[in-house]
């Protein structure tokens, strides 16, 4: 079945009522449609192969334990994604989500000059390129950034969703979004330029 | 004129660019080496991270396949 007929069956309300009455055949086609997202996810957020595989099983028990609750505002895909976040926040003890201030917003700032143009010049993009298809640098400078930016960027970047769906699921605003992602890509940016420059 | 700080800002931002917003930012891009370069290490960036993940997910495939088959026990087993 293609991307789209799933994503319009999981939407209909009875789909939704066979998974909370435990209903096989729906429950195997959710977890089979979503199993490996979730676990490319927790993979994407620096869990190892084990923690994720603990994470994602965590996250259908909790998924089929609070299904009742779940409204229908937004997908089912949207609802298994939070649960999946707030497992790994939990994890990790993460507790904000957002920060007013982080330090890669000086190091921008400090990137320009007063009329807004670039105080030096930025490396050769052919070899920035080379560098960011390596998997140790990027492994390194992912593994750097808080949760809810790995969360946020793999989520966009990766899966490509869309911006509304990314902020149910992490609970935050438009705004903080492009914040965060903001934050997340310049922070790749420049830890994958050190890498090269050394 | 959009200067280099505000283009760095929408290339990276998430908002749909107006007509003129993009046409000013092509038109910065191709008079600004630094702009265009920042812009092309995006670009990499994104491609780099698509490419690394969809090989990690294929290496994990197998992995994946057995934790359907356990998750969908499990559950199996609540009712």
């Amino acid at each position: 079945m293609s991307v789209n007929s799933l994503n319009q069956r999981f939407s209909q309300p009875n789909f939704i009522e066979s998974l909370i009455a435990m209903d096989h055949s729906s429950i195997e086609a959710l977890v089979k449609a979503y199993t490996g997202h979730l676990y490319n996810a927790a993979m994407g957020m620096g869990f190892n192969s084990d923690e994720s595989s603990e994470l994602v099983q965590n996250t259908w028990e909790t998924l089929f334990d609070i299904l009742p609750n779940f409204k229908g505002n937004s997908h089912i895909r949207t609802f298994i994604f939070g649960v999946l976040y707030n497992k790994a926040r939990e994890l990790k003890r993460e507790r904000f989500k957002f920060n007013q201030h982080e330090q890669i917003d000086q190091i921008m700032e400090d990137r320009f000059q007063e009329n807004g143009s670039w105080k030096h010049g930025i490396i050769d993009p052919e070899r920035f390129m080379v560098a960011s298809q390596t998997l140790e640098i990027i492994n390194d400078c992912v593994e750097k950034l808080p949760l809810t930016q790995k969360m946020a960027f793999s989520l966009k970047e990766i899966n490509g969703e869309d911006t509304t769906e990314i902020c149910n699921t992490l609970d935050i605003s438009v705004t903080n979004l492009g914040v965060l992602l903001f934050r997340a890509k310049n922070r790749l940016r420049e830890c994958i330029e050190r890498k090269v420059e050394v | 004129m959009l200067n280099c700080k505000e283009v760095v800002r929408l290339i990276s931002s998430e908002d749909k660019l107006s007509f003129i917003q993009k046409t000013e930012l092509k038109m910065h891009l191709l008079i600004c080496k630094h702009c265009s370069n920042y812009n092309r290490q995006m670009d990499s960036l994104s491609k780099g991270l698509k490419k690394i993940f969809s090989i990690k997910s294929e290496e994990n495939r197998e992995k994946i396949q057995e934790l359907e088959k356990v998750i969908i026990d499990n559950l199996s087993k609540k009712k």
